[in-house]
């Protein structure tokens, strides 16, 4: 059985043949190494093609951002976030905007393994470390 | 119940209300207390990392695809996926003179159930050694209060003196000696209101010690009342292997502060052996290449950046010092295993501790041959130097003619002499353990031993009479002790009422 460092070096091999020149994964390319999996499954096909997911999924985040958000939040800083970053980063670049209630009030912003927190979650978790 | 809501919403007023930028990894592999985690890609090398339910970690491997972390507490509430963060923060121990008569852990988190440190400043856990323009030559002595070690293989502040023998040979015991010494004089010179008095603290670091050794160990010092001037670091056998490798920096640091704010300390490693077992079995786990005995190729200097923090410190940077004694623990006698001959070459000397001598109930068992201090007599008072300078010579030629006259029937006058003389000396440096000597009254047994007093005693009896001198010293021959203490040196009027002193003890005795 190949052991789980073996796969992963697998995957991140197939990692490299999904990137595009500027480094950010590429969806043909990923449907064709998808297709040949599928035509010639290696050994241990489906580990593989998870680690291969989380890689993928590691590299879209290293470069496409994830905003977390209070649903139903009236404020109008996400928006401006957004804005602001494709501004910077021109318009191919993304944010995904996902709910989180646990923040009970402001944002948290991930962008690879940078984060940017203002939220009331956070205050608290200081408080909490600030008294214990 | 008003106060405490008003603390609370204070320090809620307190927080800051602005954005904080962490960097974050998720874990991928958690094993014997290592996690791999990938991410944290801003991460420094030794940061303290954070994990969830406040469990923290050390960056100790940046790899290209991830960091390998040693966590530092309980790693049975984490699992794979598990969010990590950076703190931005080295892994730093409070310090100072709160630290005194507390126990600690790895981290220095006190373990003694006395309430918080309280202490104002904190001390990185990894520091880089003083440099050469701060340092100064070691030349006051650290009393051990053990005759053998006092007179052969002196101590001065701020050298590194191993303490080094197999297992059960008395190693620990010479530390706590040392230790107990020091809070006597501590006290001796507290009492005498001497403004120039140095005090000397003392830190002791357990790693991979049994529990119930360290319970012993500080039970002693409590009904010595040497607990007072200190601190002990504890990193049991129970505990983790990083705290184990953590727990001799952290006491490191916390003799600094002490060695910075110009006093003086001493540091025990009890013991470095098991200290490099530990790093074995992280660099192992971190999948570091092994190289000799599997230990990974950094061992030398895993001791060597650790002893180079001991150091004296010139007049200019506050005359400060660090001593340290690090034990070292052989098989078989084996002084040419790996990490005794590292740290053999790294320290100022070394004090062996044999076996046979043990077995043969000289206690301390000290072998004369293999016990160096190569900061010899600088670190000794005139007074001691003047009686002790040949007692060294005179115990190496003893046991060397002991093992030729052996097979000799007939002996000269004055090999018989020497056979003599030496058997007396090793039966005067026999000591029971935690009861230190004060200098004073070993420069008054040790002159007494050299003006032949001792030489009418039947060798068998020379402990007895030592004991008997020594309590004698204590109480009517107090004057003579008195002034070597005061002046440090063995003048001729004092040698006159010593010698008249032991003379009427000699009287009593016989």
């Amino acid at each position: 059985m190949l052991s789980s460092d073996k796969t992963r070096k697998a995957a991140k091999g197939l990692l490299g043949l999904s990137l595009d020149q500027e480094g950010r994964v590429d969806e043909q390319k990923v449907r064709s190494i998808l297709d040949s999996l599928r035509e010639e499954p290696p050994p241990h096909h489906r580990s593989i093609l998870e680690h291969y997911h989380e890689e993928v999924q590691r590299r879209i985040l290293s470069y496409e951002g994830e905003l977390q958000i209070v649903e139903g939040s009236a404020d109008e800083a996400p928006q401006l976030l957004e804005q602001k970053i494709k501004d910077t980063d021109g318009p191919g670049s993304a944010l995904h905007t996902t709910a989180n209630p646990k923040l009970i009030a402001g944002i948290r912003l991930r962008i690879g393994d940078d984060v940017y927190e203002n939220s009331i979650d956070q205050m608290l978790e200081n408080l909490r470390k600030t008294i214990s | 119940m008003s106060s405490i809501t008003e603390l609370i919403r204070k320090e809620i007023e307190n927080l800051s209300t602005e954005a904080t930028k962490t960097n974050v990894g998720t874990i991928t592999a958690l094993a014997d207390g290592v996690a791999k985690v990938e991410g944290l890609s801003k991460v420094m090398f030794n940061e303290m990392v954070e994990f969830p339910n406040d469990v923290l970690g050390i960056a100790l491997n940046l790899e290209e695809d991830g960091v390998g972390c040693v966590i530092l507490g309980d790693t049975s509430s984490l699992k794979e996926g598990d969010e990590a963060k950076t703190t931005g923060k080295l892994l730093s121990v409070d310090v100072g003179m709160e630290l005194l008569g507390r126990v600690v852990d790895a981290v220095g988190r006190p373990i003694d159930g006395k309430g918080p440190l309280n202490a104002s400043e904190t001390y990185p856990v990894e520091r880089i050694a003083p440099g050469i323009i701060p340092r100064k030559s070691v030349d006051q002595p650290l009393q051990t209060g053990i005759m053998a070690v006092d007179s052969m293989i002196p101590i001065g502040r701020g050298q590194r003196e191993l303490i080094i023998g197999d297992r059960s040979t008395g190693k620990t015991t010479i530390a706590i000696d040392t230790i107990i010494n020091q809070a006597k004089i501590n006290k001796q010179g507290e009492e005498s209101g001497d403004p120039d008095f140095r005090p000397v603290y003392c830190i002791y670091v357990a790693v991979g010690q049994k529990n119930s050794n360290i319970a012993r160990t500080i039970k002693v010092l409590e009904e010595t009342g040497a607990i007072d001037y200190v601190t002990i670091v504890s990193a049991p056998a129970a505990d983790n292997p990083a705290n184990q490798y953590l727990a001799p920096y952290a006491g490191c640091a916390i003799g600094e502060w002490f060695m910075q704010n110009g006093k003086d300390a001493l540091i025990v490693y009890d013991d470095l052996s098991k200290h490099a077992v530990a790093y074995r079995q992280i660099s192992l786990i971190l999948k570091r290449p092994s190289g000799r005995e599997a230990y990974p190729g950094d061992v030398f200097y895993l001791h060597s950046r650790l002893l180079e923090r001991s150091a004296r410190l010139n007049e200019e940077n506050g005359n400060g010092s660090l001593t340290a004694l690090p034990i070292i623990e052989t098989q078989m006698g084996d002084v040419s295993g790996y990490i005794p001959t590292n740290v053999i070459s790294i320290t100022d000397g070394q004090i062996f501790l044999e076996t046979d001598l043990f077995n043969k109930g000289i206690r301390p068992a000290v072998s004369v041959g293999l016990s160096v201090s190569r900061v010899g007599s600088a670190a000794q008072i005139k007074a001691y130097k003047k009686v002790a300078g040949k007692v060294k010579l005179e115990l190496a030629q003893f046991r060397e003619l002991a093992a030729f006259s052996q097979f000799e029937s007939d002996l000269d006058a004055s090999t018989k002499a020497r056979l003599d003389r030496g058997a007396r000396i090793v039966e005067m440096f026999k000591q029971g353990a935690y009861n230190p000597v004060p200098v004073e009254v070993q420069t008054a047994v040790m002159w007494a031993m050299q003006n032949d007093f001792f030489d009418s005693i039947p060798v068998n009896r020379i402990s007895e009479a030592v004991e008997s001198l020594k309590e004698f010293l204590a109480t009517q021959g107090k004057e003579a002790c008195d002034e070597i203490y005061k002046s440090g040196k063995l003048e001729e009027e004092t040698e006159q009422k010593l010698k008249s002193s032991i003379e009427s003890w000699k009287g009593t005795f016989a």
